[in-house]
């Protein structure tokens, strides 16, 4: 399990993946009551403004929290996060087999023999 | 054939020749006094029609130069065909083409023909033959009457073969060549009258009278005048009718546009919505399981090419040494269930991928006065496996027990496979690999057996309802205490990393592997105690009275390194962790001290070197009568022997 500060941050990422995908969205209903407002049906035009107002809205919370992630980046490099590539290794896996092997061992040892 | 002129020219020739002969080539040649400009006058027409067969002119032609030869009189002996049959059949089969007239195939002459032809010209005289030759004639007449005068000279002394000669190759070539010369001349005042009829065109829209004068009608009819410069084409201005029209469609191809972009919006839309739920399933799967302490990295899939993570769970980094399985895994998504999945990546030299084995120790237990084992003991199977195995629904996604799962199962292949390099040296100590893949280890009364054991083997699926056995707890420990000291291993491994610089990717089987030998050391250490306490009752206890004997394990001193303080707390970690298992990684020693009535002193020390061997150290000390015995011994028989020796000669008779 990930500790939460790390969890907040994907989960943001998460936000931030949607808003832009639903920015796809009300691009297509943009381009939607323009044809209709090309067809002639003005009455349209007040949701047209809506759209388009409601795009830049999007896009613009979407890439202000998308900058705010990325200075969250920057600002845990050094402390959360190391400024270099480092191959991590996987260490400690001996003192887990024995731990594990022990327990077994005092399990069998505790229990009386069967016979 | 036209037959009407033919025969007018027969006539001719009847009445000039008198004599019926077909006619000779060679006559032709002959100096020609009237018709020397008919020819070439003649030729482009005649060249033209000569298949065609029926030319007035050339009769002419043809049948004066007869005439003149009948005046010389000289080639009238030369037979014509024999110069036919003289000439090449490249040149003869155009000529007899050329004579039989066009349509004609040379694969139709047959011989019928030509006999039905012969009888023909044999009833009909000679008249049929005649006109044929005389189409060939006129081209040979051009040929030789080009320099008329000199022709004339030669043809007095010229002999008739050189002239045969001449005729031979110049007669086609002419032919020919003035045929190339005559389509040069059209070409070229083709492409110059074309140069001249752009050129006109070019100008007109300068200066159109002086252009106009040099138009072909056939341009002007055609092509406006001025039509090369566009500016000067006026173009219709458009009708309402057509502008309105034109403006609808705009409009419908305007919409029709924004209708497929809205559509392709959404779809697209869908399609992402669709993967940012896997990638964030994936990912939110991924903070949940994986905990820092696992080593996770990029890595490249290499059978979908896609980029995703990699979790190491192999020993490498642990101080392991095995090379056969890298031990890294990919986390990836299984389309069909939607699930994380580890899949490990087997390298090419992984011994059998995805089979999921552990190791089992049995133990088998001689039944006496007979030469037959008998199952005693069997190491149960690992938790790890079995809860994967049977694991309820709520596991199914825990990468947790995944990875678990899969550190157990490489551990246990690392296991086995140093057990394998231990074994080969231990062939002369009863241990043995069968069938290339069980390790088994022979003692006087039980066996041993040690194998990898795949978890969906038969004995193991039914493993749960066998009836617990005498020995299993002992193959338990056993287990047990062979993965520890894999461990151990490991971690000398790891402190021999940190000392030295040079690293040692392959273990020394006599000085590194210490699996089998610590055991079975262990286990014939306490068959030769039993041995040795029975030889000392007999020939030293039994004999010698009052005498009483105790044993004593010796132990090795533990080495309390004071160095360790100044080391490196990793090391000295390391350094103490390996020295709890000092007592079974060191060889056993036991000592047995006899009790003697008086001062002497007779003690014997059992020692396995090596963990198998056997030796035994005798010291005996006589105080009284000054003697001491110190000796060592590799074999039991001389230990009794020397017991034997010491008890009568010097125990006894005091």
């Amino acid at each position: 399990m990930q500790p939460p500060y790390v969890r907040e941050r994907l989960d943001s990422l998460v936000q931030i993946d949607e808003q832009l995908c639903s920015l796809l969205q009300t691009a297509s209903q943009v381009v939607f009551t323009y044809g209709e407002l090309k067809h002639g049906n003005h009455d349209l035009k007040p949701q047209f403004e809506q759209h388009t107002r409601e795009f830049y809205t999007t896009l613009e919370s979407s890439t202000n929290q998308l900058k705010q992630e990325i200075k969250l980046l920057d600002e845990n490099v050094g402390t959360r996060l190391l400024p270099i590539n480092v191959n991590k290794k996987a260490l400690g896996q001996d003192d887990d087999k024995l731990k594990e092997q022990t327990e077994l061992l005092k399990q069998l040892l505790d229990k009386p023999p069967s016979n | 054939m036209s037959e009407n002129h033919d025969e007018s020219s027969n006539d001719l020739n009847l009445v000039e020749n008198g004599i019926q002969l077909a006619l000779d080539p060679n006559l032709i040649t002959l100096p020609l006094h009237g018709s020397v400009s008919s020819p070439l006058t003649n030729a482009p027409n005649s060249n033209a029609q000569t298949s065609e067969n029926g030319n007035p002119d050339q009769m002419d032609v043809d049948s004066e130069p007869a005439q003149g030869n009948n005046n010389a009189g000289q080639s009238l002996i030369n037979n014509p065909y024999g110069l036919f049959g003289q000439m090449p059949l490249e040149h003869l089969i155009p000529l007899v083409l050329q004579q039989k007239g066009p349509g004609f195939k040379f694969a139709d002459l047959s011989e019928d023909a030509l006999e039905e032809e012969i009888e023909k010209d044999k009833s009909g005289g000679d008249e049929d033959a005649r006109p044929d030759l005389m189409d060939v004639d006129p081209s040979e007449n051009q040929v030789e009457e080009v320099p008329p005068e000199a022709v004339e000279e030669d043809n007095q002394e010229t002999t008739k073969d050189g002239e045969k000669e001449e005729e031979t190759i110049t007669q086609e070539q002419f032919v020919r060549m003035r045929r190339e010369m005559v389509e040069h001349i059209n070409i070229a005042m083709n492409e110059s009258s074309l140069a001249l009829e752009f050129l006109s065109l070019l100008l007109s829209s300068v200066r159109e009278s002086v252009a106009l004068s040099s138009m072909s009608p056939f341009l002007k009819k055609i092509v406006p005048v001025a039509s090369l410069n566009s500016d000067r084409v006026s173009s219709e201005p458009k009708t309402v009718e057509d502008q309105l029209t034109m403006q609808v469609i705009d409009r419908g191809w305007k919409i029709r546009c924004l209708n497929e972009s809205r559509t392709l919006l959404k779809e697209n839309h869908s399609m992402l919505e669709e993967k940012l739920k896997n990638e964030h399933r994936y990912w939110k799967k991924i903070s949940q399981y994986i905990s820092n302490k696992d080593v996770i990295f990029k890595l490249r899939d290499k059978s979908t090419g896609l980029r995703s993570l990699g979790v190491k769970y192999g020993y490498e980094d642990s101080g392991s040494t095995y090379r056969l399985d890298r031990g890294v895994a990919i986390l990836k998504t299984n389309p069909e269930t939607n699930t994380l999945e580890l899949v490990p990546i087997t390298g090419e030299n992984s011994p059998s991928p995805h089979n999921e084995k552990f190791i089992r120790i049995r133990i088998f237990t001689k039944i006496e006065f007979e030469d037959d084992y008998i199952l005693s003991g069997e190491s149960s199977v690992d938790n790890v496996f079995l809860n994967s195995d049977s694991s309820g629904k709520k596991d199914q996604e825990d990468i947790r027990s995944q990875i678990e799962k899969l550190k157990a199962l490489i551990f246990e292949q690392e296991l086995m496979y140093q057990l394998r390099r231990e074994c080969a040296q231990l062939i002369s100590y009863g241990v043995t690999i069968e069938n290339e893949k069980k390790v088994v280890i022979e003692l006087p009364n039980e066996k041993f057996e040690i194998e990898l054991v795949s978890l969906d083997d038969a004995s193991v699926v039914n493993h749960e309802q066998d009836a617990p056995k005498i020995n299993d707890r002992r193959a338990n420990l056993m287990l047990i205490t062979v993965r520890m000291l894999l461990v151990v291993m490991f971690k000398k491994n790891l402190r021999q990393r940190l000392t030295s610089s040079t690293r040692n990717s392959h273990l020394n089987v006599d000085k590194d592997i210490l699996l089998i030998r610590p055991l079975l050391g262990k286990m014939r250490h306490q068959n030769y105690k039993l041995l040795l306490r029975k030889i000392l009752k007999t020939h030293v206890l039994d004999v010698v009275e009052t005498s009483t004997f105790s044993e004593t394990v010796v132990h090795p001193p533990r080495h309390e390194n004071a160095d360790d303080v100044n080391l490196d707390i990793h090391i000295a970690k390391l350094n103490q962790e390996i020295s709890t298992f000092d007592r079974l990684l060191t060889t056993c020693k036991t000592q047995f001290d006899v009790k003697l009535v008086n001062e002497d002193k007779l003690s014997l020390t059992l020692e396995s070197p090596n963990y198998c061997n056997l030796a035994v150290r005798v010291l005996y000390q006589n105080a009284s009568k000054n003697v001491s015995f110190d000796t060592r011994f590799s074999e039991f028989k001389e230990v009794e022997e020397i017991l034997h020796f010491i008890v009568n000669e010097y125990i006894k008779k005091t």
